[in-house]
């Protein structure tokens, strides 16, 4: 013996695994021998040993004391006779100690001495005591009594500690449910109320004491099937559970409606006792979503009435056009000699005006049809568009004078063919209201800007009066008199609607014979 | 000099075009025959009845419909359907006149077998030249196809 105390078993307490009860407490019995000969201890761990794997055995009282900081022990065997500390004094500290005060000691004491010791012992709070020698079926049996007590000590202590804990959980649970703002509803099998959560209450009106016992069916609608009973059944027949929309009525009769699920509630067995129904209100988002949809029927149906329009304007509005320009043309042509020169002039104006008038129609009908396209979103190299469109505009008037100042590798996400038009229509503006100057510079570049990029078409050209800026963007407005500048007014109001379905705003600055400058973003 | 035997067929229910169209071809260097139905079924009759009616028994078909599309009663593209459903008329030459723009009429019409797509100009030169064109294109430059021939379905063997 090295004089240490050691462990017999070596049994981790912490990290033996969940056994049942019974053996989780077993596996806690430990048993301390405190005898100064290690011959003496050897022995009575021999006869101990079928009674707990877990021995600790102690050569002194120090020892012992140390021992019992570690553990606790189900029950103390203590040698009265003891050279330093002995039996009786050891038993003394130990009473102090608060984690041994109510282990019980059995004094292990020689048979001479035997009236002396046990007056003594039992003062001192000895449950117990064994002469020595010792006979190993007394040693067995008493020891037996209080290993068995530790046990089932150890046993209640753990259902008490787990009675606190299913407490806590049950006071947990049941706080989330009467917080939760769905409603959370108990029912046994046939549909009986057995609890009823502030939610439900909040949702359907009625407080818990009015709907305790009653049946839940008084919330589904007389006229609508009953969806809890029906759900219950299927259940039953363990069909497979899902979240259905349903209507409700409340106690003050309103109708709503509610997303519910539906989930058993079994007992330790297994068996099926009742439903749990957890309900949610979602009239206001099935509202909301029948507005949005109604909405967006409206709209549609406006589109398609918008559709009709636009054909009608193109087809019946053209005709009679036709007929002007036509007659008037062929009177010209025919009869053109009967009329004096007066009378040719104010018929090619009749034909130049339905010309125009024309023209009005197309391009109010491609603004209309531009609010209507489908946006495509693809990468779009501004720059290139830009300088296509500058080539075009200078082959054809190779007469003019302009300087045009593109910025590179702009490049945008958005539909080719609306920004092309875009740039169209600006860039052919700036060419048109600079084309009174010998010498022009057209510059579309970039600015960045907290938004975002900022782009750009300059020009130093006619430019505008800023009070009536407002007014560019309007269809048909125009800020120049049509023998000054040629043009139906709508070119703006195609850029503005272009620029907001990207999602971008556009503006403008100038000021009269010192050009204009347009900006737009792309959202 | 009139092409004997030659004539255009034109669906059209305005008569201010009825008239602006006879004035163009009127006015074209080969004038050409002008038939003129106001909508629809008349067309139909006109084209289909008369290969069955005995009093103009195998009356030649012209040698190019110009059709509208907004007519009263059967429009055109109805008409156009039944007609390319007929054995006689399967393969006769449809050009669809119209002032309508959308992108809808015109896939409709060539699904459904139009020749051609030609937009009435506002514009009284450009419409005149246009059905001038037309007129000297498929009167003069164009073969029409055999009276009655079954228009095969391309790519499928032909019929013995």
């Amino acid at each position: 013996m090295n004089g240490s105390a050691r462990d017999i078993a070596s049994t981790d307490e912490s990290a033996s695994p969940p056994a049942p009860e019974e053996h989780a407490a077993q596996d806690r019995v430990s048993i301390l021998i405190v005898d100064d000969y290690p011959e003496a201890l050897l022995a009575l761990q021999a006869m101990l040993e079928g009674v707990s794997r877990h021995l600790v055995l102690a050569h002194s009282g120090e020892e012992a004391l140390r021992c019992v900081l570690r553990e606790d022990f189900a029950v103390i065997l203590l040698d009265v006779l003891m050279p330093g500390m002995d039996g009786f004094e050891t038993a003394t500290l130990l009473r102090r100690r608060e984690r041994s005060r109510s282990t019980p000691i059995i004094f292990l004491t020689a048979a001479n001495r035997a009236e002396e010791d046990v007056r003594r012992a039992y003062h001192l709070g000895a449950v117990d005591y064994i002469f020595k020698p010792v006979v190993p079926d007394i040693l067995v049996s008493k020891v037996m009594v209080f290993v068995e007590l530790a046990r089932k000590t150890a046993l209640v202590r753990e259902q008490v500690a787990r009675l606190q804990r299913s407490e806590l959980d049950r006071s947990r649970l049941s706080a989330i449910v009467e917080s939760c703002d769905d409603s959370i509803v108990g029912c046994d099998l046939e549909g009986i109320v057995q609890s009823w959560n502030a939610g439900a209450e909040r949702i359907f009106g009625y407080p818990a004491h009015a709907m305790l016992d009653r049946p839940i069916a008084v919330l589904v609608p007389p006229d609508r099937p009953d969806d809890i009973a029906e759900r219950i059944r299927a259940l039953r027949r363990a069909e497979p559970r899902r979240t259905l929309e349903a209507t409700r009525l409340t106690a003050d009769g309103r109708r709503i409606e509610v997303s519910s699920s539906m989930s058993p509630i079994r007992d330790g067995s297994g068996a099926l006792i009742g439903v749990s129904l957890v309900a949610r209100d979602i009239t206001e988002q099935k509202r909301a979503a029948t507005a949005l949809h109604d909405a967006m029927e409206a709209a549609e149906r406006a589109n398609r009435e918008l559709e009709a329009f636009s054909y009608s304007v193109s087809h019946d509005l053209r005709a009679p056009l036709r007929a002007i320009a036509g007659f008037g043309q062929t009177l010209v042509e025919n009869y053109g000699p009967r009329l004096d020169e007066k009378g040719v002039h104010y018929l090619e104006r009749m034909c130049a005006a339905s010309r125009r008038m024309g023209e009005l129609i197309d391009d109010l009908l491609e603004l209309s049809r531009l609010g209507r396209a489908c946006l495509r979103s693809e990468v779009v190299d501004l720059s290139r568009i830009a300088a296509a469109i500058a080539d075009e505009l200078r082959r054809a008037a190779p007469d003019r004078t302009v300087e045009f100042a593109i910025a590179p590798d702009l490049t945008v996400r958005g539909d080719p063919g609306l920004l092309t038009c875009l740039l169209e229509n600006l860039l052919r503006n700036a060419w048109k209201f600079t084309g009174r100057h010998p010498r022009a510079r057209i510059e579309f570049g970039v600015e960045r800007a907290a938004e975002g990029p900022v782009f750009f078409v300059r020009d130093d050209g006619a430019g505008f009066d800023m009070a009536y800026a407002e007014k560019l963007f309007a269809p048909f407005q125009r800020l120049h008199g049509e023998d000054e500048f040629e043009g139906t007014g709508i070119g703006l109001a195609i850029v503005q609607r272009i620029v907001h379905r990207h999602g971008g705003r556009v503006w403008a600055q100038g000021a009269p014979e010192q050009g204009a400058a347009f900006h737009f973003t792309l959202g | 000099m009139p092409v004997p035997g030659k004539y255009l067929l034109l669906v059209e229910d305005l008569s201010d075009d009825q008239e602006l169209a006879l004035l163009a071809l009127g006015a074209a260097c080969t004038p050409v025959p002008v038939e003129i139905v106001r909508d629809g079924e008349a067309a139909l009759e006109f084209l289909l009845a008369a290969g069955r009616s005995s009093a103009r028994e195998r009356a030649a078909l012209p040698v190019v419909v110009l059709l509208d599309l907004k007519l009263p009663k059967v429009d055109g593209l109805e008409t156009l359907r039944r007609l390319r459903a007929e054995r006689r008329t399967q393969s006769l030459p449809v050009v669809i006149l119209s002032s309508s723009k959308s992108d809808l009429d015109l896939r409709e019409s060539y699904r459904l077998g139009a020749n051609s797509y030609v937009r009435k100009p506002v514009d009284f030169h450009e419409f005149r030249a246009t059905l001038q064109f037309i007129g000297r294109y498929w009167v003069e430059v164009n073969e029409s196809p055999p009276q009655g021939w079954k228009t095969p379905i391309p790519g499928t063997p032909p019929a013995r």
